[in-house]
Formats: C-alpha cells, structure tokens, sequence
C-alpha cells in the first residue's frame, strides 16, 4: 500500500484507510506516549487524543518531509499541551555538568525499567530528557517547544540525567552510589 | 558486566526503535469518536446559522421596541420646545428690555436656563413629596426639559426678532406684560396649591386651567399690537381640544394624581405633563409666533430627513420564458415543446433619492436563463450535421441532435438499425452579469411603501453552453455561437417596502424583463422574457 495514496485516502475520512494508518503508526507513537506520559494510563490516552487530532489535521499535511516526522511531531505537541498547564519548580542551575557518566551493569537494565525511571521524572525534566535524548531536538527547538529559555532547557537537561544516574546508581549498587555522587567530569 | 557510560547513550541505545503495542479498546475507542464526529458535523452548521438568525430577530426585536420608545419621548420634547421658549420669552422679555439687543438674547438665554432649572428643582421639590414612583418620573422629566432649554438656545433668537418687530411699535405693551406675567404667577402658584390640595379633582383644575388660560390669552392678545385675532382664536380652539384631550387622559389616570398635581409625569402623562406646564406657565404664548415657528420647525424637520442613499440586497427567483414559441438553437426545433427552468438572481443595488417621489436606482446582479427543447432524439454520427447556431465542442460535433417528429414521419434509414438513438432534450444555459439602470416613483411612502420601476438593464454575456440531456445524463456539445454579448432588457415592475426597522427596510420587487437583441443574427422568432420576484433587505441613509 502506498503510503502517500493512504494519506490522501485518510484526507477523505475514508474509515479503512483511517485505520489502516492507525496499524501502521500506533506501535511507534504509543513508544513515544510511553516516554512522554508519566505512566501507562496517561500514555494510552495520549495515544487517542494525540491520534483524533492526526486524523483531523491530516489535511493539512502537503505530503513535504517525512509523514512519520509531521505525525510524531503532533503527537509530541500534543502531550507537551497536556502537560504545560502543570506547574513545575523553576529550577535555574546552569552550572550542572553536561555530561554524567555511570557504570552499571548493562544486563542487569531492562527497558521497562528504564521506562519507568523517564516516567518518574517530573514533567519538565521528562520532556526535555525525552525531546533531547530520545528525539533529537535542539535545546533552542525545545526551548521554543516549551517556551522556556535554552539555559532553562539545558539545566533541566541536567537535572534529569542526574535524576536518572541517581536512581540507576542506587538500585545497581546501593552501597557505592550515594558514595560517589555526584561524580562529575 | 560492569562498564562505563554515557547516560544519553545507555537511554538512546536502549530506546532505539522501541516500540509498544497499544491495547485494541483505544482504537476503538478513536474509531467511535471518529464516527461521532462525522455525524456531529452536520448539525453544529445548522445550529450556528438557526443560532445567528434567532440573535438577529432578538437584536431586532429589542431595538425595534427601544427605537419606538425612543421617538415617543422625541415627541414630546419637541412639543414642549414650541411652548417653553415662547412661555420663558414672554417672561423674561420685559426685564431685559434696556440691555444691548444682541445681550439681550444671551441673557434671555441665561435667564431660560435659569428658569428651567427653577422649573426643574420646583418639580424636584415637589416630587420628592410624593410617591418614589413618582421620583423616577421626575427624573425623566428633568432630561426633558434640560434637552428642551438646549433647543430652547437656538431659537429663541427667532422668537426675539419676532417679538420685538411685533412689540416695537408699541412700547407699552411690556408693563402690561409684565403685569400680566405677575399674574399668571401667582395664578400658577394658585393653582399649585389647589392641584396638591385636590390631587383627585384634576378635572376641576383643568376647568380652572382653562379658565386662566382663557384669560390670560386675551389679555394677550389685547397687549399684542396687531396681532391677528383670527389666529389667536383658532389657537384658542386647539389648546381647548388640547386640553380637552388632557382631561380625558387625566381620566384615565386619576389613580396616578398625586403624582400628576406635582407636576412630574411622564411616561403615559405626557400630555397631561404639557397641559400643566401650557397652562400654567406657558398660557400666555402669541399665537401667531407660535404657528410660525411650529412652521419652522416642521420645514427644519422634514428636510434632513430624506435620505438620500440606500443600498440593497436582493435575491430572486426568475421565471423565464418566450413570448413566442421559436427555437434559437436551430429552426428545426421551432415547432419543439420549451421547458423553461426557474433560476436565481442575486445582487446588490443601490439607490438615490433625487426628491420625496423620484429616485434613481442602479446595481449590479447575476442573471441565469435556462429552458430545454424537449423531443429530441439524439444519437452518435461522425458525420453529424450541426445544429446551425450551436457552435459544437469535440463530444458534439460527433452527436447529432434531431426533432424527433422530424425523425419520426419518414422511414428511419437501414443505419438507425445499428445507431442506437436517445430520446432527451436540449439544454441551453446563458448567464449574465446584469446591471440595471432605472427610476422609481413613489406611490405610497410611509411605513409601507409602493413604487413604480421602469428602466433598462444591460447584460453582459458570461455562461453559455448548450447540453445534450437524456435520460438524466447530460453532455455539454457547445456553445450558441447567435448570442450577443451584450444586450439589453426593457424592465418594468412595482417596488413593495415595508420598514421594520429605523433605517432597514423588506423590499420585494415583482419586475418584468423583456430581452431585446438577446440574439446578434437569427434568433429563430424566439424573445424571450423573465419575470423576477427581486426581495432583499436595503438600509437607507
């Protein structure tokens, strides 16, 4: 099935064409509801929502850059809308290091845990961490994203992935890990 | 295995190319909200246009009533201007008379105010006692008459001209006035007290109202060098059904007469407001000035208010037709059945008013003409002769269209055996963009109005197409290749309007369009004609 043909038929409200859509970028977009959302429930209403709003803006997709780009981005948008109007501490500390190092034993980490230690995080660190990290965005894209400042991107940045070792660190090696935070480079 | 590492990596390592089924129920649910949604979109269109057209009637429902208010209490101010300024003149007059002419007016003017405000606070005073109904009513009635001393500036320069060329002759009349003023005072303040002890006897005061009133014209009149006598009486007979009036409404409202004894009642009152204020305070009013500036103040009035402007919209639906029965297609279709399909007009129009009865009116509207020639037989033939005014496009020129009782009386030939021929009609469309130049005169002009319209129409071509129609298909074979570009239309009709609204008016306009030199060559003995039923709303101003 050609993808392009699908979109227009999706452009139609054709119900068939709706769906098969639905099958072939639900697995993707759930795994980013996961990483967004703070918790399993929340990601699958996220999921519905993020794809009703798809389904009524995919007219003004013009078929320019990548489908799966334009519809991860909705969906993106989406759960940043859901989760703006919450208020977060406004944590200003740019003297955090950028770069956090940990050693852990690579087995040992299932990616159901490290789901659950993204959606642990507060909001904002959440999505900075989700939308630099996992997707790539600049911290001037996610600061216009979140209409925060880069320097506030950036120092949430940090915390979350301080947060994280955090956590990691402690639950791999309970004994050393409070010892050697914070270890910075 | 322990190792080192990044934690960016460690989480893009690990999420890389993650993916999560979602459960089935969210696409479900999503499906079911698509649906609702589809059939959600039909209704929230009629909701919005039922919703714009129910705040429209409110909206006019509501101004309607204010406006009408509105020019009741408009009324009555202005029937109180004719009195109070001529009432205060004859007031004021005789203790100005020293000054300077031109201060003179100013004072008079001051001493107006004054008198108003005097007038205003006795009222207050007086209300005060009263209901607090009757508070409110003071209240309005003070707007009025601080609105009436305004008006009040701007004519009394009139009233002093006149006065003094009527006065001037005779210097002794402004002590008898002034006497007379005196009188009417303390007649006024007789009469007060009688109102406020004899709240219930209104009928009575009036009588001694009258009484007064009686005699203080005549003294007037008497002062008066060369006043007309037989003006004055006539005024005399009209304040008397005036005040006539004024009893009986007083009648009306006995239940109200404490309020209306102190003076201040407005509202179903006001009639009975001005009588009190006539004929206490005013009774002593020259008649002839009077009359003219009444005069003056209706020629002030009536001319501003012709607006001249008007603009309009209109929608109509057209029945056209030929007064006779010729085919402009092809004069084998001559004797054919004509079917002429209703269609719509739109535009929009404008209006002048060149006098009361005259006015000129132009626009611009869109204009659609169709008909069918029915019984014809149509079939395919790449040799097919073309019909002779149709200027054919590829699919008609190998479709040929024939009167089917023509085709009917001789043999059909061996090759109608494999042709398979299609009973339909011939469609002809033509559109214009029509602008109309005409005059109205008006018949009636009131509420209700009537005209009569006649004038031209210029139409400009802009659709043109013939179509092959059977059995509900249709097939566009060309174009009428005999239809000017350009012509015009004699136009005649009536004009009905009806004013619902201040300056908006309902407009229905049956008009008759005769076509002429619709056709350039031949137009087959086919004229045609249209009758419109143009409605629409206009506003005037």
């Amino acid at each position: 099935m050609n993808l392009d043909q699908l979109i227009y038929d999706c452009q139609k409200n054709d119900s068939k064409a709706q769906e098969q859509l639905y099958r072939l970028y639900s697995p993707k977009l759930f795994g980013v509801c996961l990483k967004y959302s703070r918790n399993y429930v929340e990601a699958q209403d996220n999921l519905q929502d993020g794809f009703l709003i798809v389904f009524a803006k995919i007219k003004q997709y013009s078929f320019k850059g990548s489908f799966e780009g334009w519809i991860k981005r909705l969906m993106i948008n989406n759960i940043l809308q859901q989760y703006r109007t919450e208020t977060f501490l406004k944590l200003v500390d740019e003297n955090i290091a950028q770069d956090v190092e940990i050693e852990f034993d690579d087995e040992d980490i299932t990616i159901e845990y490290l789901m659950s230690l993204i959606q642990e995080l507060p909001n904002r660190y959440r999505m900075v961490f989700n939308l630099y990290v996992m997707d790539g965005y600049s911290h001037q894209e996610i600061a216009d994203m979140l209409e925060i400042s880069v320097g506030t991107s950036k120092s949430n940045l940090a915390r979350a992935k301080m947060s994280l070792k955090e956590k990691i660190e402690n639950r791999t090696d309970k004994n050393s890990g409070n010892n050697k935070f914070p270890k910075a480079k | 295995m322990n190792e080192k590492k990044n934690i960016e990596r460690l989480f893009q390592e690990k999420f890389k190319d993650f993916e999560a089924v979602p459960n089935e129920q969210i696409w479900v649910n999503i499906e079911s909200k698509l649906k609702e949604k589809k059939k959600r979109h039909v209704i929230p269109f009629w909701w919005k246009l039922t919703g714009v057209a129910a705040t429209l009637l409110i909206g006019f429902l509501i101004t309607n009533a204010l406006f009408f208010t509105d020019s009741n209490q408009i009324n009555d101010v202005v029937n109180q201007d004719n009195n109070v300024p001529t009432n205060i003149q004859t007031n004021v007059k005789p203790l100005v008379k020293p000054l300077d002419k031109g201060v003179k007016s100013r004072e008079e003017v001051v001493n107006n105010e004054a008198k108003v405000i005097n007038n205003k606070s006795e009222q207050n005073n007086l209300s005060k006692r009263s209901l607090k109904s009757s508070e409110r009513d003071s209240f309005k009635n003070s707007d009025v008459i601080v609105i009436s001393s305004k008006k009040t500036e701007q004519k009394n320069g009139l009233v002093n001209d006149f006065t003094n060329k009527k006065q001037k002759p005779d210097s002794k009349v402004y002590p008898q006035s002034q006497l007379n003023n005196n009188q009417i005072e303390t007649a006024n303040l007789d009469k007060k007290q009688n109102s406020q002890q004899k709240h219930n006897l209104t009928e009575k005061t009036f009588g001694k109202n009258q009484i007064v009133d009686n005699n203080l014209d005549n003294k007037q009149n008497m002062n008066l060098v060369g006043s007309d006598v037989e003006k004055s009486s006539t005024n005399q007979e009209i304040k008397t059904s005036k005040e006539e009036k004024g009893s009986k409404i007083a009648v009306e409202v006995k239940s109200v007469n404490a309020i209306k004894s102190s003076e201040v009642i407005v509202a179903k009152n006001k009639i009975q407001e001005n009588k009190n204020s006539d004929t206490t305070k005013i009774a002593v009013v020259p008649n002839a000035l009077e009359e003219l500036l009444k005069e003056k103040e209706i020629q002030k009035k009536s001319e501003p208010k012709l607006n001249r402007w008007q603009v309009a919209t209109n929608v109509a639906p057209i029945y056209f037709s030929s007064t006779t029965g010729g085919s402009p297609l092809d004069s084998k279709f001559e004797s054919n059945d004509k079917e002429f399909e209703p269609s719509y007009s739109y535009g929009l129009g404008v209006n002048y008013a060149l006098n009361k009865k005259w006015n000129i009116k132009t626009g611009v509207n869109t204009l659609a003409f169709e008909y069918n020639t029915n019984n014809v037989v149509i079939y395919q033939n790449m040799n097919a002769s073309k019909i002779r005014n149709v200027k054919n496009n590829l699919q008609g020129s190998v479709l040929q269209v024939e009167n089917k009782s023509a085709t009917d009386s001789p043999e059909l030939t061996l090759d109608a055996g494999t042709v398979k021929k299609f009973d339909g009609s011939l469609n002809q469309k033509m559109g214009y963009i029509e602008i109309p130049i005409e005059i109205g005169y008006k018949l009636i002009d009131k509420k209700i109005g009537v005209e009569i319209i006649t004038g031209i129409s210029s139409l400009f071509l802009n659709e043109n197409s013939v179509s092959a129609v059977s059995s509900g298909q249709s097939i566009v074979i060309g174009e009428a290749n005999n239809l000017n570009d350009f012509h015009f239309s004699g136009n005649l009709g009536f004009g009905f309007r009806y004013r619902f609204w201040k300056s908006f008016n309902a407009n229905v306009n049956p008009m008759f369009k005769y076509q002429m030199n619709t056709f350039n060559t031949d137009s087959g003995n086919f004229k045609p004609y249209l009758f419109g039923l143009y409605s629409g709303v206009s506003y005037t101003f």
